[in-house]
């Protein structure tokens, strides 16, 4: 078990997760940080979802109604990514 | 196999069902790529639709569309943000300034905590972590987006979640909402993949 640096402040268990690389983690501070992180990934879920979620505004709709098949025509095949 | 021989692709109504079942989803990374500006968000998904509508030729089938469309949104901010600098550039104080003034009492974290320390973050960790946590990329596809190796994503998903730990943490929002069942199971499969980043 690690000793603690005398004098050093008295680290919340939540502050593990942020402080410490995995590798310098006790086995039980490792488990927690790592919960954490998990969690928080789990927390940013929503606000994709809640976004994804909304009705489509009817710009588009309009897009979509323009946006005609005309297979083997039409279709420029320039490099769509516009990487600079 | 002949190398005059044609690239297969999908018919335009297959690419347009295709295309018209992912804005959701491409407005969702817009409006991250724009940090909730939701007007900017929606004229950015709209110009990566048309742009991808009009080089539908180059799409590869069986290949992700999802990730196609994203590096085409993706790079046309990009393109868009060096133009007008400006009016865009990252404002490190004022979302430090946002994040410790709106933090609210008690220990939950709610999405508009996450929202706004997700704002402090830099472009390249945000960028792994809504892809891969919150838009639910595989690790490759997120990497074929932002055009970097898998290792670096995971890398980068890594330092962001324990950024934004940091951020919550910093400004009073302990992440202490964990829900048992899921972050026990999930235990085992993160220290595989943390892992694998080193």
């Amino acid at each position: 078990m690690a000793k603690r640096e005398e004098g050093a402040k008295e680290p919340a268990a939540k502050s593990a997760a942020v402080q410490k690389p995995l590798k310098a983690m006790t086995p039980a501070e490792r488990e927690e940080a790592l919960t954490r992180q998990r969690a928080l990934g789990k927390q940013l879920k929503p606000l994709w979802d809640d976004i994804a979620k909304e009705p489509l505004p009817d710009d588009f709709l309009n897009i979509l109604k323009d946006m005609a098949p005309e297979d083997g025509e039409g279709a420029d095949g320039d490099d769509p990514t516009g990487a600079p | 196999m002949s190398i005059t021989e044609e690239k297969p692709r999908l018919s335009d109504a297959d690419f347009k069902r295709e295309l018209e079942s992912l804005i959701p989803q491409i407005r969702a990374f817009a409006r991250f790529l724009c940090q909730s500006d939701r007007a900017r968000a929606d004229d950015l998904a709209q110009e990566g639709l048309l742009r991808a509508w009009q080089a539908r030729a180059s799409f590869t089938p069986g290949t992700q569309m999802r990730a196609w469309i994203f590096v085409i949104t993706r790079n046309l901010f990009y393109s868009e943000r060096r133009r007008a600098w400006r009016s865009v550039a990252y404002d490190e104080t004022a979302a430090e300034r946002t994040l410790k003034t709106e933090a609210v009492q008690g220990d939950q974290m709610d999405l508009d905590d996450v929202r706004r320390a997700l704002a402090t973050l830099p472009d390249d960790q945000r960028e792994a972590l809504v892809l891969v946590s919150a838009g639910g990329l595989s690790y490759e596809e997120a990497a074929t987006v932002c055009g970097c190796a898998v290792g670096t994503i995971k890398s980068r998903v890594n330092r962001g979640r324990k950024a934004l730990l940091a951020k919550l943490e910093s400004t009073g929002m302990p992440a202490r909402d964990l829900p048992a069942d899921h972050a026990l199971a999930s235990l085992v499969a993160d220290a595989k993949r943390v892992a694998t980043d080193r």
